[in-house]
């Protein structure tokens, strides 16, 4: 269990890292747009959905970077009066079963709206026309991993609740 | 019998243009002549689903009805495009309606929104788009070069033709596209609402009317399952509430674009028109981008045969 | 179920759900989504994947990744750094003259940077150990850092105004340009009141020691040469936005690119920096974005089922009067401002105010930026403090969240009447984007 719940913090870790270079691919993206259209009188019919593209691999694969390190905005003034067994205790009961909830539902749902993306060849429509599957894809694959990282963390509330596992 | 029904629609209108005043009138009135017993709270663009998601979230019924640009559907099935706009085929609002009702167009968006479980209900126009622009647009020749912001693909590959550089743009960003010259022209619904959104602040001319595509359809779409379970009043009441939409549309938005015309030219815009020879090259354009475009899909093709075939009758085209 | 009853069960639910410590995001996804089963079956729980799809392609939030990053590129390479050591120099000699520059530093910094969280890191970084070792109160260097740092959410780029934009289909260019009257004016009187504190109460802040003092002119030059590569900068983005080249999201590529440039031409580009920069910016685009995921969740559900229609009539109905209604929104927005995010209120609220401001025949770009005031209060509110939560990351150990609080409290009262300022006079915020963008 040890070893799964390491291995799912590794794969958070590594994906927000990963996919953080993106931000140097949209950075050059935009301004080799910008220089196109301004100074050159031609700007490409794919650089605007490509850029939201990037950017959105971004926002989704953000999310399970955020999760690992502990970075998602909550109210912590009650729970941190109280100690960490108990905090753990109402994790297990409330945080973890919303988080599942919303998470859940998340992932089934990409899952269809990703298998109907790639059964039927749905395209944007734009001038550029690229197949929608990509960003549907990203969006479950995103799903994936936060959802993993919320079980890891799951995982950990109830070892903590047991008392078989000290925060550091 | 006396079961009241209270539906959701989202329009692709922001609240206060006209798309949505005349919804929103037309749906009092439906409220009111069956006695409360149809009653269906209206949703400006963009506070549900986007306009691409639209026939999605009808189908799943996550809203009832839908008042949706088909061509944000094109991704879908390119068909949506041409019945969203023909492009320079269609010349008169009055011609599209004869086309719809009369020669086979209602029954091949029934057709195209079924698969999607979906009941088309009925259109509404929009007629007479402008082009807005910083450089003047007297020939059809000045579109060479000219980045001008269009959505759909269909406008996109007329405005290729003329050696324009089409731009894909949110509605919401053309303002700033403009003030900054990321683009040098736009089209945008009718004068009126162009000039709602300030873009007679950022341009200097405006071809009106224009021949990209002077008339486009926007189409009502009801859930399958809760247009089944609506009684056959029911039905009709909704049919005509949507045919007084239209009326009212067509309404409001000459009222705005008379005032709108008055405003450009108060502010020292200059409007120009092409000449009759210019048109008629713009449609003979049209005509080689819609049998290219019939090509796309099956419904692209039936759409566009469609159209072609009605204007033959009446003798528009060759 | 009536609207009414809806109102109740979501906001309280959620109230409940977030002071028990569950992630702002989770909360209200899980809510919409529940409440979407609970109203309309399962059929309708696609409405996650539709919303979430929907803001994924929004090219304004574009935006928001890169002007993060560009405000971490510039704290990483010390160019921030540099920034506080030139206007310290000229303004070292007044009493209180460094918490005075700090908020100086503030308003340039908030010209490059969109959120205030990197403000204030950076500011508490450099400034307060610097004001701490020269016998400023703790109080005074403090209040300062906080209240500065969030200036940079008024003034332009600002990642808020980007949000506010979409949300509620407001021009982002003017927003931007709304904000710097305001910035300029909480500015301006945070130092007015810094300076009059100091010069009554030296203690509380001394001036510069004699060395510092005694710095040739030669040398004060070369420090402010410093300026240089950052004011290009501002230039650069601001420039690229209103004289025609780029929308305000491609400006934020530019700016990233130039705050790159910039930390090439400092020697400070190594890979070490460079690395701290994108993971930081991936951490919190992760959270921004998934708050704003769960909120378009939320509030489509409720506005579906009639909530946000509710509202509306209920605000239009009370017998207030326009002002009396836009002062009760105000009010409405403190409160929550004490417990909620900021994104989180301006996901949740803004949808619903704007269309009552608009009914009651206020300007919508106004009322945009006096939000955006609003939650500058927020910021330094207790129990939720953002920056304060911030700031106390980077100060000594031994500084409580009681210190802090109290001292933001004169700063919070400056920002009430600065608010005010701009509630009589509108002009403030609204005559820049008119002569800027006609
Ligand atoms: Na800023
Ligand atoms: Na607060």
């Amino acid at each position: 269990m040890e070893k799964l719940v390491s291995a799912i913090d590794h794969i958070s870790e590594c994906q927000g890292k990963i996919f953080s270079v993106l931000l140097l691919v949209v950075t050059l993206q935009v301004c080799y747009e910008v220089l196109r259209r301004y100074f050159f009188g031609s700007p490409t019919i794919w650089g605007l959905e490509l850029t939201e593209f990037l950017c959105a691999i971004m926002y989704i694969m953000g999310g399970a970077y955020a999760s690992v390190t502990d970075a998602h905005i909550k109210v912590d003034v009650f729970s941190s009066l109280w100690s960490p067994k108990t905090r753990a205790l109402i994790d297990v009961f409330v945080t973890d079963v919303v988080f599942f909830l919303f998470c859940g539902v998340l992932v089934w749902q990409s899952a269809v709206w990703a298998w109907e993306a790639i059964a039927s060849g749905i395209t944007t429509g734009s001038m550029w026309d690229p197949p929608v599957w990509p960003a549907r894809g990203i969006l479950f694959l995103g799903s994936v991993t936060l959802f993993l990282q919320g079980f890891a963390k799951f995982v950990r509330d109830i070892q903590v609740a047991l008392g078989k596992r000290s925060v550091t | 019998a006396d079961k009241t029904f209270k539906w959701r629609m989202q329009t692709y209108a922001s609240s206060g243009t006209p798309g949505f005043q005349s919804q929103k009138i037309a749906l009092e009135h439906l409220k009111k002549a069956t006695n409360g017993r149809l009653d269906v709270t209206l949703f400006g663009v963009g506070t549900l689903v986007g306009l691409s998601e639209m026939l999605e979230a009808i189908g799943k019924r996550n809203f009832e009805v839908g008042h949706n640009v088909d061509a944000f559907f094109a991704g879908k099935d390119p068909g949506f495009a041409p019945i969203f706009s023909a492009i320079g085929l269609w010349t008169d609002p009055r011609e599209v309606r004869v086309w719809i009702e009369a020669f086979g167009g209602k029954e091949l968006m029934k057709k195209a929104y079924a698969k999607y479980n979906v009941h088309y209900a009925g259109s509404t126009l929009i007629g007479a788009e402008p082009i807005m622009s910083k450089k003047p647009l007297k020939t059809l020749e000045d579109f060479k070069g000219l980045k001008i912001r269009t959505p759909s693909g269909l406008t996109a590959m007329l405005f290729e033709k003329l050696g324009a550089v089409p731009v894909a743009l949110a509605g919401s960003e053309i303002y700033s596209a403009l003030d900054t010259n990321v683009i040098d022209a736009a089209e945008f619904t009718t004068l009126g609402e162009n000039v709602q959104m300030g873009l007679h602040e950022v341009t200097k001319y405006v071809l009106y009317p224009s021949f990209h595509g002077p008339i486009a359809v926007v189409n009502i779409g009801v859930n399958m399952d809760a247009w089944k379970s609506l009684p056959p009043d029911l039905q009709v009441a909704f049919e005509m509430m949507v045919k007084e939409a239209d009326y009212l549309y067509d309404i409001l938005s000459a009222a705005s674009d008379y005032k709108a015309l008055a405003e450009i030219k108060k502010k020292g815009l200059q409007v120009d028109n092409l000449s009759p020879q210019d048109m008629e090259k713009a449609k003979l354009l049209s005509m080689e981008v819609a049998l290219e475009f019939a090509k796309k899909s099956e419904l692209s093709k039936e759409v566009i045969d469609s159209i072609l075939n009605f204007l033959r009758v009446g003798d528009k085209i060759k | 179920m009536s609207p009414a009853e809806i109102t109740i069960l979501m906001f309280g639910s959620f109230f409940i759900l977030l002071m028990v410590g569950v992630p702002l995001a989770w909360t209200t996804a899980a809510l919409g989504l529940f409440f979407t089963y609970f109203l309309w079956g399962v059929g309708n729980l696609n409405i996650i994947v539709l919303r979430i799809y929907d803001v994924m392609g929004s090219f304004s939030l574009v935006a928001i990744p890169l002007f993060v990053f560009m405000g971490n590129i510039l704290q990483q390479s010390g160019i921030a750094e540099d920034l506080f050591h030139a206007i310290h120099v000229w303004l070292g000699r007044l009493k209180g003259g460094l918490a005075a520059a700090t908020i100086v530093l503030c308003c340039i910094l908030g010209a490059m940077i969109g959120t205030a969280g990197a403000d204030i890191t950076i500011t508490g970084l450099i400034c307060l150990p610097f004001m701490l070792q020269r016998g400023y109160d703790r109080k005074m260097a403090l209040g300062a850092i906080a209240s500065g740092g969030a200036l940079g959410v008024l003034i332009p780029p600002s990642i808020m105004f980007i949000i506010y934009g979409v949300t509620t289909g407001q021009s982002i260019g003017k927003l931007f340009m709304g904000g710097i009257g305001p910035g300029l004016l909480f500015g301006g009187l945070y130092i007015v009141y810094i300076l009059t504190k100091c010069h009554l109460n030296p203690t509380a802040g001394p001036p510069a020691t004699e060395d510092e003092r005694n710095m040739t002119f030669r040398e004060k030059l070369g420090l402010t040469r410093s300026l240089l590569l950052p004011i290009l900068l501002i230039i650069a983005v601001m420039g690229a936005i209103f004289f025609g080249v780029a929308t305000p999201g491609e400006a934020s590529g530019i700016g990233a690119l130039g705050a790159l440039v910039c930390a090439a031409v400092r020697k400070t580009l190594t890979w070490g920096n460079l690395k701290q920069s994108l993971f930081a910016t991936m951490k919190t685009v992760g959270l921004i974005m998934w708050i704003v995921f769960g909120a378009m969740v939320f509030i489509c559900t409720y506005t579906l089922a009639g909530g946000a229609e509710f509202v509306r009539e209920s605000l239009t109905a009370l017998p207030l009067g326009p002002w009396g209604i836009l002062i009760l929104m105000q009010l409405i927005l403190l409160a929550l401002g004490m417990v909620l995010d900021i994104i989180g209120i301006t996901v949740l609220f803004a949808p619903m105010f704007v269309p009552v401001i608009k009914e009651l025949g206020f300007d919508p770009l106004w009322f945009g930026v006096l939000f955006n005031l609003n939650l500058q209060i927020a910021y330094l509110s207790p129990p939720f403090g953002y920056s304060l939560f911030y700031l106390k990351g980077v100060a000594p150990s031994d500084v409580t969240m009681t210190e802090l609080y109290k001292s933001a409290l004169p700063f919070m009262l400056l920002q009430v009447i600065g608010m005010i300022i701009c509630m009589l006079f509108p002009p403030v915020i609204t005559w820049l984007p008119s002569v800027m963008i006609k």
